[in-house]
């Protein structure tokens, strides 16, 4: 049974959550930090990372899950801040697996939202060798729009008659500053291009046209050595299956994701 | 406990590791040196959402209990989140297992002799059950948890759909469930012999995330041995499950043989929605609480 070391870490102002999951074998130099989702998204996908990070310490990385400050179990209500900040707590989710661990060629994947703090992230470390984006938000504002307007199936996600609207300030039930709201919107293929740097790995669970557009944009970023596009169909680990509040896991996309880091 | 703090952890939530081998994960919420000191809560899984809750509800309700003096354990079963596996296929043995290691943690770690369970949903239909087994749970509260039908359910329901536009539209295009009891009417009034056969229903028992919960007679023998063994109880409803409950008293109107005395509170919150979307609902869940455990012996029975 592989158990994860659940803990705190970053600075007392801005404590983070964070879920360590070691590797197998001893001497494991490669480590991985993965970012989540935003919001309701973060909290369906949660099974499908912790699958994805059991999967990468059975081949031998060292893994580290962590919330976003504001979020999930991390310090914050969610009321202030945004994506630079968010970005700035991977770059420290980074430095502590550092810390913790014997790893030195790092690794950063982001699921949703959490692919553009990847990205972001990684191409302010220069040990980070590798970046995955999966089913990457590649349109912030389209984004942003889908989760304003997207209720829950069923009885036990049901609103009471009045649409998706949660609260002044919130979107599907999570407060959504405005700096972040801003930020967000911001987002397209250009904005990925801008930061890439590295190897990518970009994995889809259904093709899109935003997608194409972004991987030529980033088969054209300077800094960025070499990237793959793989679309592998399957569950999207975001939305809500049936009523449970919770996605189903793709296992095959998440295999092609540990297969790659290798 | 295996507690692990971050190297400049310096607040009150704590990440654990507890129980035997130490698989089941969860944050405590300590309270502050100079708080009141307020009984112990745990609060337990909604379904298979992890232990922050729906909509972050769990984190928010833990740190506002907190900030009261409750120190609250909120934490994952095992299967649930990221706690180990279940250690038997038996999921309500585990789950049992799981809330008595739970208490046994919080009760060493506060010195307090009692504690309070909440859950929302399959939470609260857990929290009852461990209740049931375990003298030390001392309150329960119940948010959208296991309730029955009565005569009065079944006619609000019927005005709701006669006064629905939508009902309507479903009605005249064939989707409406009216058209399935009507094609199902000659298997109920024919002589057996000429009736169409019907696959079987099975039990009748409702289930909830792989485990049957509670009928209305042992809900009803529950909530006796409860309160007479002096355990607290909060029953919260939502408009969010309006499909299966849809006015005020409708909880208690389905168990007219309960004496529910003063340690019984029904609150319900008709614009909230199941999974508390809205933070004024979140806020109105989190005053209700909060009451509920300042009223302490103070207890009344009350029905809003």
């Amino acid at each position: 049974m592989r158990l994860s070391r659940p803990f705190f870490f970053g600075g007392s102002e801005r404590r983070l959550f964070g879920l360590y999951t070691p590797p197998d074998g001893p001497a494991a130099d490669r480590g991985m930090v993965l970012c989540n989702p935003w919001g309701p998204e973060a909290l369906r996908a949660h099974r499908s990372c912790r699958f994805l990070a059991e999967s990468l310490a059975r081949n031998g990385v060292h893994v580290l899950r962590f919330d976003f400050f504001g979020t999930g179990d991390s310090g914050g209500d969610g009321r202030t801040g945004g994506l630079d900040g968010w970005i700035e707590d991977a770059a420290t989710a980074i430095l502590e697996l550092r810390t913790l661990t014997a790893a030195r060629r790092m690794g950063i994947a982001g699921l949703r939202l959490g692919a553009a703090v990847a990205v972001a992230a990684g191409a302010r470390d220069r040990s980070v060798r590798s970046i995955v984006l999966w089913d990457p938000v590649w349109d912030g504002g389209a984004w942003l729009d889908e989760l304003g307007s997207s209720p829950s199936d069923g009885d036990h996600g049901a609103r009471v008659d009045r649409g998706a609207e949660s609260s002044p300030g919130e979107v599907a039930g999570f407060p959504l500053p405005a700096e972040f709201r801003r930020e967000s919107a911001a987002i397209d293929a250009g904005w990925y291009g801008a930061r890439a740097r590295g190897s990518l790995l970009t994995v889809e669970s259904e093709p899109s046209v935003k997608g194409r557009e972004a991987r030529a944009m980033l088969e054209a970023a300077p800094a960025v050595r070499k990237v793959e596009y793989r679309v592998v169909p399957g569950p999207l680990a975001w939305l809500e299956e049936e009523d449970f509040g919770a996605g189903a896991v793709p296992v095959s996309l998440l295999e092609e994701v540990v297969s790659w880091v290798g | 406990m295996g507690r692990v703090s971050g190297s400049e952890a310096t607040g009150l939530e704590e990440a654990v590791s507890f129980g035997s081998g130490k698989g089941l994960v969860g944050i405590l919420h300590r309270t502050a040196p100079d708080a009141p000191r307020g009984i112990p809560i745990l609060i337990l899984n909604a379904g298979i959402i992890h232990r922050v809750g729906p909509n972050r509800l769990h984190v928010e309700l833990a740190r506002a209990l907190a900030a009261r003096g409750h120190p609250v354990l909120r934490f994952d079963l095992s299967g649930v989140g990221d706690s180990a596996p279940p250690r038997s296929s038996d999921l309500r043995a585990s789950v049992m297992a799981d809330v008595s290691e739970a208490v046994d943690e919080v009760v060493r770690w506060t010195g307090a002799e009692r504690c309070v369970v909440a859950g929302l949903c399959a939470g609260a239909d857990n929290a009852f059950a461990a209740a049931l087994r375990d003298p030390r749970i001392g309150g329960v509260v119940c948010v959208d948890g296991t309730t029955f039908r009565t005569r009065r359910f079944h006619l609000r329901r019927f005005l709701d759909r006669v006064s629905n536009r939508r009902s309507w539209v479903a009605f005249f295009q064939g989707k409406s469930a009216v058209w399935k009891l009507f094609f199902r009417l000659p298997s109920r009034i024919l002589p057996r012999r000429i009736r169409p056969r019907e696959a079987s229903t099975g039990s009748r028992r409702p289930a909830f995330y792989g485990m049957s919960a509670a009928t209305r007679e042992e809900t009803a023998a529950g909530l006796d041995l409860l309160l007479s063994r002096g355990v607290r109880l909060l029953y919260v409803f939502t408009g969010g499950i309006r499909a299966r409950y849809n006015h005020a008293t409708q909880f208690v109107d389905a168990l007219p043989e309960v004496t529910l005395g003063k340690g019984f509170q029904l609150e319900y919150l008709p614009e909230a929605d199941h999974t508390f979307h809205e933070r004024e609902q979140r806020r109105r869940l989190t005053g209700f609480l909060l009451e509920w455990l300042a009223n302490g012996k103070e207890a009344r029975h009350g029905i809003r």
